[in-house]
């Protein structure tokens, strides 16, 4: 069933979203059946192009909103949403074993 | 952030002369090195450094761009360069393209945020493709330094 999910979710990341993470996040996005997009303050980024993540400049402590559309939307939202906030335990090694998101990183505001 | 802000301008190589990953990081820190910006005793250490960077992930973005980086405690404030090769590099960039177009950036541990702040400005600006092509056809420093700053004044789209 096609989803449409938004979550905000503050960058964890000490360095803020830098290339490693960016690259991280793309190769995430592309193991799921889903479109993502990440914005900062009504700037929009593809969560496919590395370079369209780089551009949002966003810095440790910044609020990121995710928008997922697909049938794998959720655990897409849930991957990154762990990526860029991640937890004592670092971030997410693969898809198949999904820390969940911090209560205050889950704000969602539409589900289905 | 401006390209202004951490580009440096007597480092700028229009023609790389390098065909490998490793020439092109050591020409374009030579290009520091000459310009003034890092120190002869710090040259080893810090092509080791970003060559180590590169073994974590290919910093080659795609669209022909490669961004090499790393961060070194013998600077007190971010410095780059520019450097284009008409030929491009074998880079195992993201895409698998060859990269034509190179931003160099090695910045004190202690500021990751100009260091994201200069990805943001290299990335928003080339997402301008006139101005990525421009910047890969350019032939001499002087091309690239103009290019730079219309880049800086708002010239291109984004």
């Amino acid at each position: 069933m096609t989803q449409s999910i938004t979550r905000l979710v503050t960058v964890g990341i000490p360095e803020g979203l830098h290339l490693r993470p960016a690259g991280e996040l793309v190769s995430a996005v592309e193991r799921f059946r889903a479109q993502v997009a990440v914005s900062k303050n009504g700037q929009v980024a593809d969560a496919r192009s590395v370079m369209s993540l780089l551009a949002l400049g966003a810095q440790h402590g910044e609020l990121l909103e995710l928008r997922a559309e697909g049938d794998e939307a959720d655990q897409a939202v849930d991957f990154i949403a762990a990526l860029l906030s991640p937890g004592p335990n670092g971030p997410p090694s693969g898809a198949g074993d999904l820390p969940m998101p911090l209560d205050h990183n889950d704000s969602r505001k539409a589900a289905r | 952030m401006k390209f202004a802000d951490f580009v440096s301008k007597d480092a700028v190589v229009a023609q790389l002369q390098a065909v490998t990953k490793e020439e092109v990081i050591s020409e374009l820190t030579d290009a520091l090195l000459k310009a003034g910006d890092i120190k002869a005793e710090d040259r080893d250490d810090i092509i080791r450094a970003i060559m180590k960077r590169e073994e974590l992930g290919s910093t080659g973005i795609g669209r022909g761009i490669a961004v090499p980086h790393t961060k070194h405690p013998s600077v007190d404030k971010l410095v780059g360069t520019v450097g284009v090769s008409a030929a491009g590099v074998e880079f195992s960039s993201l895409d698998g393209e060859p990269v034509q177009l190179l931003f160099l950036l090695v910045s004190p541990p202690d500021r990751p945020g100009d260091h994201l702040r200069a990805l943001e400005n290299i990335s928003r600006q080339l997402r301008d493709e006139t101005f990525c092509r421009f910047l890969k056809q350019s032939k001499s420093t002087g091309d690239i330094m103009q290019l730079l700053e219309e880049a800086d004044a708002n010239h291109f789209g984004s």
